[in-house]
């Protein structure tokens, strides 16, 4: 038998596809099928990835299966109506950020916050939507110098605690033993300022 | 300084890098997404938080220089034709989101073309910073000086909980997204390349096409990228991914020791064909220029064809397209068959010289 792509070599690998009770049969040399299957991965990383920070084509977050957010219920207006006859719903879904005046269904529709204090509002949305997206929740990375002087510092020791704990394991322990300086040093620095604000409030 | 970023096929970080001998892994690239504090993100597309954003920018190339010594020149968008705002995507200097529209965008580039920052993209800015090979980590340390830069004059949106903000979800956090372009015929040609990919999609990491989705396959250029960008450091991320790397290269070059031990003779004839073609045609597609000349590299990293320059590839991947081409001949419109045609010819003589 002939492969039926090209229809010059030997078909060599033979597939029986069902779908919907419909059987549909396809018998391929090598080459094509190795095509074929290069072809269907490129579309189905599309869909698993490719596809998906872009919000906008599919509408809602579909595909990402998200029962807040995609639910039939709630887009058709006649149930939306009489259920929430009121604007009830106005409460969890409608509510504008008041910055750039972004609501959550407009973030729904496009994928894209409107400005910084979006994640604020709608922290409680946003929050199992990253931890899907991302699979975390606990922010590890640069920290911006200015404004934040007590989170960086927080932050610097979690990483400083990490690399002791390396150090201990692999029994370097002269460096273990700078690290643990080091943790102290910021620590006390830590307390020194949550000392200072503490005297400043009970002093006003 | 904007002629010779849209007239020279390669940067100078391209030509001065130190490139692998055999050629894989073409060039890192590290970006950063970052927004301001308090200004609508550009897709609420309000005039006043776009002009802001600019005028905020328009500060930016002498404060870069004063940190770091190098000239960084500001484009605006506004300014070019559309060939040349596409030869700026063609040469991935700019995406093709920030091409969508003119007014308030722009890109800042430095001189040696490492160093390119995307004015009001889908985030207020874009830091990318490039490096030829495999070099993320110094690509990396480029865009944090920048990033430092910029942060030491303005107030980025960041929170504690969250990170860097950014208008989409799928970049809060560090903001970075860490890629890697590599050239690999010799895993699509044996055959191998899709269960690789897919090992490396498994991972968490993302493979794709030279410009991008449904770019795959052309020229056998593919980029890997890091997917994540929550819960895992900017350092910690680079090392992951050069691990991913590292592992591909050895990938590629055992698929390029299968072909010589069991297929020499074949694969000889085939990168003579490819040259043959290149060398002797009168008109060429983009695509089969492409797939043509990664034929004629991975001969030439094979020791069958000897070429005089280390970069001939990569040069002529930015000529052979369609609107860098268009302005390499000097013409605004080019019809499709007179573009073949010159892209030929601009081959044919490329391998002269080569010779």
């Amino acid at each position: 038998m002939l492969c039926d792509d090209c229809k010059k070599n030997e078909a060599t690998i033979h597939v029986t596809n069902i779908v919907n009770g419909k059987k549909t049969e396809s018998h391929l040399c090598q080459d094509c099928a190795n095509k074929k299957e290069h072809a269907d991965m490129f579309k189905q990383l599309h869909q698993s990835f490719g596809q998906f920070p872009k919000f906008s084509n599919s509408g809602s977050f579909g595909q990402l299966g998200s029962s807040i957010f995609d639910n039939d219920f709630f887009n058709n207006d006649f149930f939306t109506n009489a259920v929430y006859p009121d604007g009830l719903l106005q409460d969890s879904h409608s509510q504008r950020c008041d910055q750039c005046g972004m609501t959550f269904d407009e973030f729904n529709r496009t994928g894209k916050f409107g400005c910084d204090h979006c994640y604020e509002v709608f922290d409680q949305e946003i929050t199992p939507l990253v931890k899907r997206l991302q699979g975390s929740l606990a922010y590890e990375g640069r920290v911006p110098s200015r404004g934040t002087g007590v989170f960086k510092t927080r932050h610097q020791i979690k990483r400083l605690r990490q690399e002791l704990n390396k150090a201990i394991k692999g029994e370097d322990y002269e460096k273990a033993i700078t690290l643990r300086d080091q943790i102290k040093q910021l620590e006390d620095s830590l307390h020194k300022d949550a000392g200072a604000k503490t005297d400043e409030s009970s002093a006003s | 300084m904007i002629d010779s970023i849209l007239d020279q096929p390669l940067s100078q970080w391209q030509t001065e890098g130190t490139l692998d001998k055999e050629h894989i892994v073409l060039s890192s690239r590290i970006r950063l997404a970052r927004n301001f504090k308090g200004i609508a993100f550009t897709n609420r597309d309000k005039e006043d938080a776009l002009e802001k954003v600019d005028t905020m920018m328009r500060r930016v190339p002498s404060l870069l220089t004063k940190v770091d010594g190098k000239s960084y020149s500001d484009i605006s968008l506004d300014k070019l034709s559309g060939i040349e705002r596409e030869v700026l995507v063609e040469k991935h200097l700019v995406s093709p989101n920030l091409v969508e529209k003119v007014n308030h965008r722009s890109v800042i580039i430095s001189d040696d073309g490492a160093v390119a920052i995307m004015v009001n993209e889908e985030d207020h800015i874009r830091i990318q910073s490039m490096a030829a090979g495999l070099n993320l980590t110094k690509a990396y340390e480029r865009a944090v000086q920048i990033d430092d830069a910029i942060e030491s004059t303005y107030d980025y949106a960041f929170s504690e909980k969250f990170g860097y903000l950014t208008a989409c979800p799928t970049n809060v956090g560090t903001g970075m997204r860490a890629s890697v372009m590599l050239h690999l015929p010799a895993l699509a040609i044996t055959g191998k390349l899709n269960r690789v990919v897919r090992s490396i999609i498994q991972l968490g990491y993302s493979v794709r096409g030279l410009y991008g989705e449904g770019s795959e396959g052309l020229g056998n250029i593919y980029q890997v990228s890091n997917q994540v960008t929550m819960g895992i450091s900017e350092e910690d991320t680079i090392a992951q991914l050069n691990k991913i790397i590292e592992g591909l290269i050895k990938e590629e070059e055992k698929a390029r020791q299968s072909i010589a031990r069991e297929h020499s003779d074949a694969f000889e004839d085939r990168v003579w064909r490819a040259y043959g073609v290149l060398a002797h045609a009168r008109k060429l597609s983009g695509a089969e220029a492409l797939s043509l000349l990664s034929d004629v590299q991975l001969g030439i990293d094979m020791g069958i064809l000897h070429m005089k320059s280390n970069a001939f590839f990569d040069k002529l991947v930015v000529i052979t397209r369609p609107n860098f081409l268009s302005k390499y001949a000097g013409q605004d419109s080019m019809t499709a068959d007179e573009r073949d045609a010159y892209r030929a010819k601009v081959v044919r003589d490329a391998l002269n010289i080569e010779q």
